[in-house]
């Protein structure tokens, strides 16, 4: 395997304004009101206790598959925090300390845990091979938070977080309110002219049932997948609508900050009320389906807001024969990568099945697939870090495109909007025979119009 | 020696059993509190219990998970487990013992007890031996991890030789290593990573319930650290 050599910088990606001096007490002052404020003390006490350090989470996770090295074994990359909480931040730690004069958290531990805690993508699967539970995709969202609260987090992440809280755009990729409305003419004239009918992107309807999310992203990169989705909603007759005063589903506050998670998620909620919707909905987008769907309880202080993702609302529409696909549209050779944060929970897996299965004839399964399927290399955030794109492919991505290559599929469908990026590199990087697209990209070549 | 065997097996035997009850009432106490204010301090405190009840006694039994990853060791590891519960408790020599703490109930016959404590050594052994030659579970080790697995082993040995025709060392000494190594590991039981025995059923809801953040926490550690609840990103 080859990756290259870390780069001369001390921090393997940009960081704004790194703090350079103090950085041990800095990251135990952090911790602390993390601690005190959190719900994570109980737990990272209840796993200081019965970390069994059996290996078998090694083999469940795909980055240590590749790189082979130790320092990559989830338990391991857990160990780090663990250490450092029960060193300082338990009895039985300060009495070791005590009796056998071990010392605490250094700046090496610091380097170790922001290099090693942006390598895991934080895909959570090493949980299902872990015989006590572990969850150490949350250990590495704490260390990020922490290393967040003490200046040390990508810039790249950073700065979308700050458009969508404190810009006048208020989404990641700064896209003004006209640039949304000329795009989603552009699109419905696209629909005219392919489709031959007219198809609305509702704008700002106040009362309609659905209140629309999409990653932003997609306004620039996925045209076909919001074509899709359009043609789905009006042929079935739904009432949906996306709102300008926030349109934007991503929330990488779930990726190093509870802080900007808990924001995003309440500002999509405000928005909701604004146009006195009912439902959130969340387009193909896998961390922006499990932030709201998983967070929107956490953070609503009103009325409860259901969350469906364009996935579950699409099938319920096919079942309910409110749209109808034709079977003879798609010919090429299928197949569909499971987002990490669609499966790991056990919420969307068959879903996507039963639509492809309804109008594609050649779909294959990659191995391993549903809740087991790995993740594309670029989770957690990291397939916006330009900086560690060697690492995200030749370490993380390598397995998927293995994964890939073996399905012999002409076409992988991926909704997620940081695996399609992710995805896109992979094919390009290690020259796969095939194109990635979106489920509704599909679903817009084959939907009947009415 | 016969004296001091009475009183390991004695007050030294209900003195170690006092102090893992004590400590494990002490760790009870600590997780199911933490546990506890976590939910309530949770903003969504709808938790799945079914499904992680479910999951936590599928892994239990793991005949489902077993082999989705070291399968070898994994089975290895899950026969050892069965000695190793079933052997302390239900031995018709420790019953005796238990006993003596006003505990009682049912024996297994010596020759099922003799079969799951060489299934136990061997299944230990290979543990011990993955431990030492296995490059993931080495690197991840610390002494800890290998004396707890010594002393079980030893544990199980003592026992097992102690009445055999074949043993060369007298009994008494070799009852006194046991008992002796026995008190040992119920005092490290509630202290050591041994606790997972006791505290296996809550991990799966505690680990969910530790996904439901406080509401306000984020702000609540901005007033912490800088003074106000909302810092510049």
């Amino acid at each position: 395997m080859t990756i290259k050599e870390k780069p001369k910088n001390k921090y393997p990606y940009y960081i704004e304004a790194p703090l350079e001096y103090k950085r041990v007490d800095a990251f135990l002052k952090a911790f602390s009101a993390i601690l005190e404020h959190s719900n994570y003390k109980f737990i990272l006490d209840l796993y200081t206790r019965i970390s069994m350090k059996c290996a078998r989470c090694a083999s469940g996770c795909q980055i240590y598959q590749t790189t082979g090295k130790p320092e990559d074994i989830p338990c391991y990359r857990s160990s780090i925090l663990l250490r450092i909480y029960k060193r300082h931040f338990t009895l039985g730690g300060w009495m070791k300390s005590k009796l056998t004069g071990g010392s605490g958290i250094t700046e090496k531990d610091i380097d170790e845990m922001l290099e090693s805690y942006y390598q895991c993508t934080a895909c959570r699967r090493c949980t299902f091979y872990c015989p006590m539970g572990i969850e150490h995709g949350m250990i590495t969202h704490l260390g990020r938070y922490i290393l967040a609260e003490i200046g040390i987090v990508p810039k790249a992440l950073q700065v979308s977080v700050r458009e969508q809280l404190e810009g006048a755009s208020k989404n990641t990729s700064a896209i003004p309110v006209p640039a949304l409305i000329d795009t989603l003419e552009f699109l419905e004239e696209e629909i005219e002219e392919t489709k031959g009918i007219k198809v609305k992107f509702p704008i700002d309807v106040e009362g309609a049932e659905y209140v629309f999310f999409a990653p932003v992203s997609d306004y620039l990169l996925e045209a076909d997948t919001l074509m899709g989705m359009a043609c789905v909603l009006q042929t079935a007759g739904i009432s949906w609508t996306i709102g300008t005063g926030n349109y934007d589903g991503i929330n990488y506050g779930l990726f190093y900050s509870d802080d900007f998670l808990g924001k995003i998620v309440r500002n999509e909620i405000d928005e909701v009320r604004r146009l006195k919707g009912k439902k959130i909905l969340i387009g193909e987008c896998g961390h922006a389906s499990r932030t709201a769907k998983n967070f929107v309880p956490t953070y609503n202080e009103g009325s409860e807001i259901p969350v469906v993702n364009l996935l579950e609302l699409t099938l319920k529409l096919l079942e309910e024969g409110k749209i109808e696909l034709d079977p003879n549209v798609i010919t090429e050779k299928v197949t569909y990568h499971d987002p990490c944060n669609y499966v790991r929970s056990g919420w969307i897996i068959e879903q996507p099945r039963k639509i492809i299965k309804s109008f594609i004839k050649n779909f294959v399964e990659m191995t391993p697939n549903g809740k087991y399927n790995l993740c594309c290399g670029g989770g957690g955030g990291t397939v916006s870090v330009d900086e560690v794109k060697d690492f995200r492919m030749n370490a993380a991505g390598k397995k998927k495109a293995d994964q890939l290559r073996a399905t012999g599929a002409d076409i992988v469908i991926t909704p997620c909007a940081n695996c399609k990026k992710q995805i896109e590199e992979v094919i390009e990087y290690f020259d796969l025979p095939m194109k990635r697209m979106g489920l509704h990209d599909l679903i817009l070549k084959a939907i009947k119009l009415k | 020696m016969e004296q001091f065997l009475e009183f390991a097996k004695g007050s030294l035997f209900a003195g170690s059993f006092v102090i893992m009850v004590l400590g494990l009432a002490r760790t009870a106490f600590i997780t199911l509190w933490g546990t506890k204010n976590a939910l309530d301090k949770a903003g969504d405190k709808n938790i799945p219990y079914k499904a992680l009840i479910k999951e936590t006694f599928e892994w239990m039994i793991p005949i489902k998970h077993i082999t989705n990853s070291r399968s070898a060791i994994s089975i290895v590891s899950v026969v050892f487990h069965i000695g190793l519960i079933i052997v302390p408790l239900f031995l018709l020599d420790h019953i005796l013992l238990w006993q003596k703490l006003g505990l009682s109930w049912p024996g297994i016959p010596a020759a099922i007890a003799n079969v799951l404590t060489i299934t136990t050594i061997v299944t230990g052994g290979i543990l011990l031996l993955n431990r030492i030659f296995h490059r993931d579970t080495r690197f991840l080790s610390s002494v800890i991890d290998y004396a707890l697995l010594v002393l079980i082993l030893a544990i199980f040995i003592n026992g097992f030789i102690a009445s055999k025709p074949f043993n060369p060392i007298p009994y008494n000494l070799v009852m006194v290593i046991h008992v002796m190594a026995g008190n040992l590991i119920l005092i490290l039981v509630p202290f050591s990573k041994l606790a997972h025995c006791f505290l296996y059923p809550i991990m799966r809801i505690a680990s969910n319930i530790a996904w439901h953040f406080p509401a306000r926490a984020g702000e609540e550690v901005n007033k912490t650290l800088y003074g106000e609840e909302n810092k510049k990103v």
